[in-house]
C-alpha cells in the first residue's frame, strides 16, 4: 500500500484516472470487438462471393481458355491454380461446413467442394517480413504450411511480375502497382504485421479440372484503427487533464487551510483566507477567519490590559520619584531608587513586549556588520567576551530599532546566563540568514527551552532574579522576529551551554 | 536685571502638578498651573511663560494638538512628557512643534536639565533653539533618536552606545578639537587614566565606519597631544 498517494489530491487523481481507463478499455474492447465481427462477416461473405466467381467462370470457360483465365484471376487475396490433385485429406469443421455452404449459395450450378484446411498464421516480426519477399516467390504457393507474410508477400510479388496490369485493380493496393517493388513492400507492411487466415479449398468443376484456390482473410479486427485510438486518447487526456484540474481546485483550499492553520500560531495578522470556491470551503474558509479574529481580539484585548496597567503604574512611579526628592540623600533613597529603576524597566519591558508585533517603524536596508559589531561592543561593555565568526550578506531589510533590540536580547541573554563567553557566527542560507549566539553556560532543561519564550518565565528564579532579568527579554526577541517573518529557537549545545538561533529573510 | 525663567505646567493629575510645583519652585522657577487645554490658554494669556511642560494625554483636547497650536501662534519652547512610551508618539510631537520630550516615569533631575537646556538654548537665540534630531555631514545622517548612522544610500550603520555618543559629540562641535577626557566623559562617563586609549580605540573603529582612512581627507583628524574634531561641515536637522 506504500506505493499509494498519501494526498487527497493524488488518492482523489488516481481513483478517477484509474476509473476512467477502465472505462475507456472497456469501450475500446467493445467497439473493436464488434468492428472485428462485422468485418470478418463481411470478408467471409466478400470470399465466398469471390470464389464462387472465380469457379462460375472457370466452371463456363472452354478448357482451352482455363489455363489463361486461371493466370487472370490468380489476384490477391485469392490465388487459384488449376494443377494441383484433389486432395484426400480436408476439413471438415463446423467453419468449413459454413464456407462450403455460402459458396454454394452463390453458384449458379452446384459443384463438389471441399475445405482442405483453415489456418491461421501469426504475423513475422517487422524486420522479417520484408527480405524474404524477394526470393520466396516460387516456394510460397506451393508450401501451404509457409508463413502468411511471406506468403502474402511471395503471390504479391509473383502477380507484379506476371499478372497483367489489368488485374491490378483488384490487388489490396492499387497504388502499388504503379511503383515499384520497393513501394508495393513498405505499402504492404501494414498488412502484414496482422494475423491472417488463410482458406484452402478445391472445386472440381463440371468436366472434372479440379481448381485449386487459396484465399487469404486478414482479420480486421486487429487493424487498430488510428482515428479511433487518437480519438480515445485524446478523450483520455482531456479528461484525465480536467479531473486533475477539477480535483486539484477542490483539495487546494484544504492545503491552503491546513497551512494558515499553522502559520496562524506565528503570525495572527496574516491575511484572512479567501472565502471562495464550493459551499463546504467557503464555509470552513469564513469559520477559520472567524476564529482568528476571535483569537485576535482576545489577545488584543489582554494586551491592551497589560498596556494599561503598565501605563497606570508609570504616573505613581513618577510622583513617587518627585517625593524622593525631599527625602535627603542616603542609603534608603538610593535603594528606592534602585526599586523604582527596576520597576520601571519592568514596564518598560513589558511595553516593549507589546508592541514587538506591532510594525509602526519603517523597515530600512541596514548594514548587519556594523549591527553585530555595535551590539557585540555594547555588550562587551557590560562584561563579556564576544568573538564573532562569520561574513553574510551585508545587508539586510529589517525595522533597525527592532532588530537591533532582538539581537541585543538574545546576546544579553547569552552574557547573562552564558558565563561571558559568547559566540556569534552569521551564515546566509536560500535567501535566510542565520545568526548564532552561543554560550557556555549550564544550559537548560530540554523540557524548558519552548517554555522560555513565553513572557515572564525564568528557568531558575533565584537565579534570574540574582542576575535581574525581568523574564521578557527572549520573548520580546521572538515577537520581533516573528513580526519580521523569521523565528528565534534554543536548543543546548553537545558541550554544554545554550545555542540560540536567529532566522530572518533577507527581504524583510 | 535678568528675569527668573517661568514654567507653566499642563497635566491633569492633580498630585503631579502639585509634586513638579515644588521641585522647580524649590528650585528657583516661578511656577503655574493648568489641568488642560482652557487654563493652559489662560494662563498664557495672563502670564508671562517661559517654557510649557506639556503632558501628551489630557482629557478632552489632547497634547498633541494643543502643541500644534501653540507652536504656531507663539514661540514659546515646549517640553512633551509622554506616557505611551511608544517612539511615534516621540517623533511625532517633535514634528507637532515640540522642542523636547521625556517619557514617564522620568527622573526629576532629568527633567531639571532638559528643562535648563531648552531655557539656554533659547537665551541664545531662535537658531538652535529646537534640539536637533538628525546631524548631516559628508553624505552621512546621523540620526540622534534612533542612535545609528545613516550613509548616502539610505543604509542604516549602527553604531555601539560609545562610539554613538562620541560621534554625536564630534558632529554637535564641527571643527573644533575635543579632547580625549572630553570624549570619554561623554562616552562613558569616566576620566581618563594616564595610559587609557579607550577613546583612540574607539576613534579609529568609527573611522572605520565611516569609510575614513585618516588621512589628509579624514573626517576625523587628530590633533596631535590634544583630541580630535570632525573635520567637516554638520548641518542640523530639527
Amino acid at each position: 500500500m506504500k506505493f499509494l498517494p498519501r494526498t487527497l489530491y493524488g488518492q482523489l487523481l488516481l481513483s478517477l484516472c484509474l476509473g476512467l481507463l477502465a472505462a475507456q478499455a472497456a469501450g475500446i474492447w467493445l467497439t473493436l470487438n464488434d468492428r472485428a465481427r462485422f468485418g470478418e462477416g463481411l470478408l467471409g461473405a466478400f470470399a465466398a462471393q469471390r470464389i464462387a466467381g472465380v469457379i462460375t467462370i472457370l466452371d463456363e470457360a472452354e478448357p482451352a481458355e482455363r489455363a489463361r483465365l486461371a493466370r487472370a484471376l490468380n489476384v490477391p487475396p485469392t490465388h487459384v491454380s488449376l494443377n494441383e490433385k484433389w486432395e484426400q485429406d480436408n476439413d471438415d469443421g463446423e467453419v468449413a461446413h459454413s464456407f462450403i455452404e455460402h459458396v454454394q449459395q452463390q453458384l449458379d450450378k452446384p459443384v463438389t467442394l471441399q475445405v482442405n484446411s483453415i489456418r491461421r498464421a501469426e504475423p513475422r516480426r517487422r524486420d522479417e517480413s520484408l527480405p524474404p519477399s524477394a526470393n520466396a516467390s516460387d516456394s510460397a504457393p506451393a508450401s501451404a504450411a509457409a508463413p502468411a507474410s511471406a506468403a502474402l508477400t511471395a503471390q504479391s510479388a509473383t502477380e507484379a511480375t506476371s499478372a497483367p496490369p489489368s488485374a491490378a485493380p483488384a490487388s489490396a493496393t492499387p497504388s502499388g502497382s504503379a511503383q515499384g517493388n520497393s513501394g508495393r513492400h513498405s505499402s504492404r507492411r501494414f498488412r502484414m504485421t496482422q494475423p491472417v487466415t488463410f482458406v484452402t479449398g478445391q472445386a472440381r468443376l463440371s468436366d472434372g479440372t479440379v481448381v485449386t484456390f487459396r484465399h487469404s482473410l486478414p482479420e480486421p479486427g486487429i487493424d487498430w484503427p488510428i482515428r479511433l485510438l487518437g480519438l480515445l486518447v485524446f478523450l483520455g487526456l482531456s479528461v484525465a487533464l480536467l479531473s486533475a484540474w477539477a480535483v486539484r481546485r477542490l483539495t487546494q483550499p484544504l492545503a491552503s487551510l491546513a497551512e494558515a492553520a499553522t502559520g496562524l500560531a506565528q503570525n495572527l495578522e496574516r491575511p484572512p483566507l479567501p472565502e471562495a470556491g464550493p459551499r463546504e470551503v467557503v464555509q470552513a474558509a469564513r469559520a477559520f477567519n472567524a476564529m482568528q479574529r476571535d483569537f485576535k481580539r482576545t489577545l488584543d484585548t489582554r494586551a491592551q490590559a497589560l498596556a494599561a496597567v503598565s501605563h497606570d503604574l508609570r504616573m505613581p512611579i513618577t510622583r513617587l520619584r518627585l517625593r524622593l526628592e525631599r527625602l535627603d540623600e542616603g542609603e534608603l533613597r538610593t535603594k528606592m531608587d534602585g526599586d523604582l529603576t527596576e520597576m520601571d524597566s519592568m514596564i518598560g519591558n513589558t511595553l516593549e513586549y507589546l508592541r514587538a508585533g506591532s510594525i509602526v517603524e519603517k523597515a530600512c536596508k541596514i548594514d548587519l556588520e556594523a549591527l553585530i559589531e555595535s551590539v557585540t561592543e555594547d555588550v562587551t561593555s557590560l562584561g563579556a567576551t564576544v568573538r564573532h565568526h562569520g561574513n553574510a550578506a551585508s545587508t539586510i531589510t529589517a525595522r533597525p530599532l527592532a532588530l537591533r533590540r532582538c539581537l541585543t536580547n538574545l546576546m544579553d541573554n547569552a552574557r547573562r546566563y552564558g558565563g561571558g563567553n559568547v559566540d556569534v557566527s552569521t551564515i546566509e542560507q536560500d535567501q535566510l540568514l542565520i545568526i548564532t549566539i552561543e554560550d557556555r553556560g549550564p544550559g537548560i532543561p530540554e523540557s524548558e527551552l519552548e517554555r522560555v519564550f513565553e513572557p515572564y518565565v525564568r528557568v531558575e528564579v533565584s537565579r534570574a532574579k540574582h542576575t535581574g532579568g525581568t523574564g521578557l527579554g527572549l520573548a520580546i526577541a521572538r515577537a520581533i522576529a516573528r513580526s519580521h517573518g523569521g523565528d528565534v529557537t534554543l536548543e543546548n549545545r553537545p558541550g554544554g551551554g545554550i545555542k540560540a538561533t536567529l532566522r530572518l529573510p533577507q527581504q524583510a | 536685571m535678568h528675569m527668573e525663567k517661568t514654567i507653566l505646567i499642563v497635566d491633569d493629575d492633580a498630585e503631579l502638578r502639585q509634586l513638579l510645583h515644588e521641585y522647580f519652585s524649590e528650585r528657583g522657577y516661578p511656577v503655574f498651573l493648568a489641568d488642560g487645554g482652557g487654563q493652559m490658554w489662560e494662563q498664557l494669556r495672563d502670564n508671562d511663560i517661559d517654557l510649557v511642560i506639556l503632558d501628551l494625554m489630557l482629557p478632552g483636547e489632547d497634547g498633541l494638538s494643543l502643541c500644534r497650536q501653540l507652536s504656531t501662534q507663539s514661540s514659546i519652547p515646549i517640553l512633551m512628557l509622554t506616557a505611551r512610551g511608544d517612539e511615534m508618539d516621540r517623533i511625532v510631537g517633535l514634528e507637532m512643534g515640540a522642542d523636547d520630550y521625556l517619557h514617564k516615569p522620568f527622573i526629576p533631575r532629568e527633567l531639571l536639565a532638559r528643562v535648563k537646556n531648552i531655557l539656554r538654548r533659547t537665551g541664545e537665540g531662535r537658531e538652535e533653539q529646537r534640539a536637533a534630531r538628525a546631524l548631516h555631514f559628508s553624505g552621512w545622517t546621523l540620526d540622534i533618536d534612533a542612535r545609528h548612522l545613516v550613509d548616502s544610500a539610505g543604509v542604516i550603520v549602527s553604531l555601539p552606545a560609545g562610539e554613538f555618543r562620541i560621534l554625536k559629540t564630534l558632529a554637535e562641535n564641527p571643527n573644533r578639537v575635543l579632547s580625549r577626557d572630553q570624549l570619554l566623559d561623554v562616552s562613558s562617563g569616566r576620566e581618563a587614566g594616564p595610559f587609557d586609549r579607550t577613546i583612540d580605540v574607539m576613534i579609529s573603529r568609527l573611522r572605520r565606519r565611516l569609510r575614513d582612512d585618516g588621512g589628509d581627507a579624514a573626517l576625523i583628524k587628530t590633533v596631535r597631544s590634544e583630541g580630535y574634531l570632525l573635520a567637516t561641515k554638520v548641518e542640523r536637522h530639527a
